[in-house]
């Protein structure tokens, strides 16, 4: 029996491998577990969704927590669970405008657009969605071989090989092989994951 | 082509690489999801969750005062409505304003036949709780939100029973 005052549960503990609709419906049920897992999977996702309004950070994690509990919420209520991060970026923006305006941040940018759920274009939550499983598939990796493909493929500044060498403390010469020995563990855990 | 390229197409981290623009990522600050968690173990969440309710169980309230010779629930117009409504143990009333461009203030009464009753009212829009609260007896409840229509103010009481109070289309 689940008591509230078991420790926080981690990730390990979790159902990294459970679909999202399974999730959420346990969710619903009040397994705290699933919640907790459902927030590791999607931190990321709404944390940059919510700096992308030009809030600053600490608002941010205000918008991330009330992000979040509007997901718990609502949980028993989300018709198309495979579209969940498209519904996170939904209630991060509308949280994310609802507190700029609450504090008065003068955000240039700021359009209350933010609010209107079809202002957020498919293509957007695409280009997110994939980040997101790819960065859950990195955050599985050691700690190298997502530093090395971190630097190859995520950094906007296009390291060259020598670059990354000097950066990382590694042997030009062993960036090709473990290149390629990063992506087969990468292509794996993107392939497990529901 | 290069070999070392992972042939499952749209999880491509060379695919995405090329596409960074599109979506800047900012990783999570240590910690901030640890305090997300620790709510749920305070039991802050537990309290303002509301009941799980279904479309099917969600009834037509009997409308039985309206500021407007319509009996229908709907507000479509920029002007402020209320609605009050009974429902079995009590009786409510809503009234919503918009005081911006996508911004709402939806407020009201409960009243109750037991004095030691509660009720939850949720503000719904699409599949989105956006915003919940218990109230008991004779107290009034609030939501400043901002949101595109359409979106709808439910009762949730008894076990498990739910009414839609007032919608905006």
């Amino acid at each position: 029996m689940e008591r509230l005052d078991d420790p926080i549960p981690t990730r390990t503990e979790l159902g990294s491998t459970s679909s999202d609709a399974a999730l959420l419906a346990a969710c619903a049920d009040g397994d705290r577990n699933a919640w907790a897992e459902l927030v590791h999977r999607y931190q990321d996702l709404v944390y940059s969704t919510a700096r992308q309004t030009g809030l600053a950070p600490e608002d941010c994690a205000d918008v991330f927590q009330e992000a979040f509990l509007e997901l718990l919420r609502s949980a028993a209520r989300i018709r198309q669970p495979k579209a969940l991060p498209g519904w996170l970026m939904v209630a991060t923006r509308r949280i994310a405008y609802k507190t700029a305006i609450q504090r008065r941040r003068m955000i240039p940018e700021l359009s209350s657009a933010l609010v209107d759920p079809e202002s957020l274009p498919d293509s957007i939550i695409e280009a997110a969605e994939k980040r997101n499983r790819v960065e859950q598939g990195l955050s599985q990796l050691d700690e190298r071989c997502a530093q090395l493909l971190r630097a190859l493929f995520f950094d906007l500044r296009g390291l060259t090989y020598d670059e990354i060498a000097d950066r990382l403390s590694i042997p030009r010469g062993s960036i090709g092989p473990n290149r390629s020995r990063c992506l087969e563990r990468l292509k794996s855990i993107l392939r497990s994951r529901p | 082509m290069n070999d070392h390229r992972p042939p499952h197409g749209s999880d491509d981290p060379e695919e995405l690489g090329t596409n960074l623009g599109d979506y800047p990522w900012f990783p999570t600050p240590r910690g901030l999801a640890a305090d997300v968690l620790e709510r749920w173990q305070r039991r802050e969440i537990l309290a303002s969750a509301p009941a799980r309710a279904s479309r099917e169980h969600t009834l037509q309230p009997d409308v039985r005062a309206s500021d407007e010779a319509a009996p229908a629930l709907s507000g479509t117009d920029a002007g402020p409505f209320s609605r009050s409504c009974l429902f079995a143990g009590g009786e409510v009333s809503v009234e919503a304003s918009r005081t911006g461009t996508n911004a709402w203030t939806i407020a009201g009464t409960v009243w109750l036949e037991a004095e030691d009753a509660e009720v939850r009212l949720a503000l719904i829009a699409g599949d989105h709780v956006v915003a919940a609260t218990r109230v008991g007896n004779g107290e009034v409840f609030r939501f400043d939100e901002f949101l595109a229509p359409p979106w709808s103010i439910e009762l949730h009481y008894g076990s498990g029973e739910a009414l839609v109070v007032a919608t905006h289309d």
